[in-house]
């Protein structure tokens, strides 16, 4: 067994799984949704 | 063209409203000259200059009907930094160039304005905004925290897991942010036994994991120099900041336990922040765990639908005398 080959490595950042249940789950409900924030659903200061 | 004397800078964004107009309001009410910056005007529709000379260095701001000079900048509101713009119609060479070059001179317009009371200053904004500086901080002060993993070992999820039971939920270390578009965000979600199989992806990315509480309400609590206005929810999933079906507000006015309260001074006194949002939630057995701390979190909602007077206080740390 060469030990130096590479194993292949996680395709997708364990996040990504909330990130699409998330997606799915808004799409499903087929009604514009709101969230409890306001006037943004912002919580931090995106400099980007 | 306006030249005012005593001019409290708000910083924020274009799309930004309501919180920043009752602000607005009571600076205004107190006398001093409110200038709204929105970051995301430069360089577009919003003249920055910064002089360097032999007389030192000086500062201008040119919006409309505004010329605001640095010595009349008596104090400054950071609420929002959104950046420059990118351009339209440009290589992507050009482009990238315009955005650099914008946000340098952005950066270097506002640290000019370091001799001013800022509420609060960029640094320890971004230094709190580090959700392990905020546990660290939180516990050191008493207050009472889930357990908490922080990291990408799957050993350690899995021992937490154990260890609570089944009973974990995992969160970004970063804040949630869909600004006011459409875009994604991850919420704090429950973990399932499935998940422990497949922690491969935290080679990726890390994650904070805790423990689920079994809560009774969630807490918002607004911090402004010392005060501490609440709101309450009754607890509904994992996350109450993910979107749902509109209704009417299931807001209410909360309140923390003194000991708790000091506890929260004394974690904002540790982080150097006069304002901040923290988000709490009272456990079924009475008890209140500290969540995390949001340096710039939202709360037009609850001055909105619960008349707690928070751009007030706002308004009143910006203009009290120094």
């Amino acid at each position: 067994m060469n030990r130096n080959k590479k194993q292949p490595g996680p395709t997708k950042p364990f996040f990504a799984r909330f990130l699409q249940k998330q997606d799915l789950h808004d799409v499903a409900a087929g009604v514009p949704k709101v969230t409890l924030k306001f006037p943004s659903d912002n919580d931090e200061l995106p400099t980007d | 063209m306006r030249t005012p004397r005593h001019a409290v800078l708000l910083i924020t964004h274009a799309a930004d409203h309501f919180a920043i107009d009752r602000v607005q309001a009571g600076v205004a009410r107190r006398g001093a000259t409110p200038i709204r910056l929105d970051t995301d005007r430069f360089p577009g529709h919003l003249r920055l200059t910064t002089r360097v000379g032999p007389a030192g260095l000086s500062v201008r701001l040119r919006a409309e009907d505004v010329d605001l000079p640095i010595d009349a900048v008596a104090s400054v509101w950071l609420r929002r930094v959104f950046g420059p713009p990118r351009p339209t119609g440009l290589s992507d060479l050009e482009a990238d160039h315009c955005v650099r070059e914008s946000r340098a001179a952005l950066d270097g317009f506002l640290s000019a304005l370091c001799g001013a009371p800022w509420l609060d200053p960029l640094p320890d904004v971004r230094s709190a905004e580090n959700k392990l500086v905020q546990l660290r901080e939180a516990q050191r002060a008493g207050l009472d925290i889930p357990p908490t993993v922080v990291g990408n070992d799957p050993d350690e999820v899995r021992a937490l897991w154990a260890a609570c039971r089944g009973q974990v939920v995992a969160k970004m270390l970063t804040p949630v942010a869909r600004s006011m578009g459409p875009a994604p965000a991850v919420y704090t979600s429950a973990l399932q036994a499935s998940d422990l199989d497949d922690l491969d992806g935290l080679a990726l990315a890390p994650m904070i994991f805790q423990e689920r509480v079994d809560k009774l309400r969630e807490l918002r609590v607004v911090y402004v120099a010392g005060r501490c206005f609440v709101g309450s929810l009754d607890a509904v999933g994992d996350d109450w900041r993910k979107p749902t079906a509109p209704g009417p507000s299931p807001w209410r006015i909360g309140a923390l336990p003194d000991d708790v309260a000091g506890r929260l001074d004394a974690v904002m006194r540790a982080l150097h922040l006069r304002f901040g949002v923290a988000d709490l939630l009272v456990a079924r057995d009475g008890s209140y765990r500290f969540l995390e701390l949001n340096p710039a979190g939202e709360w037009g909602m609850l001055e909105r639908d619960l008349d707690l007077p928070i751009a007030d206080a706002i308004a009143e740390e910006l203009c009290k005398p120094r």
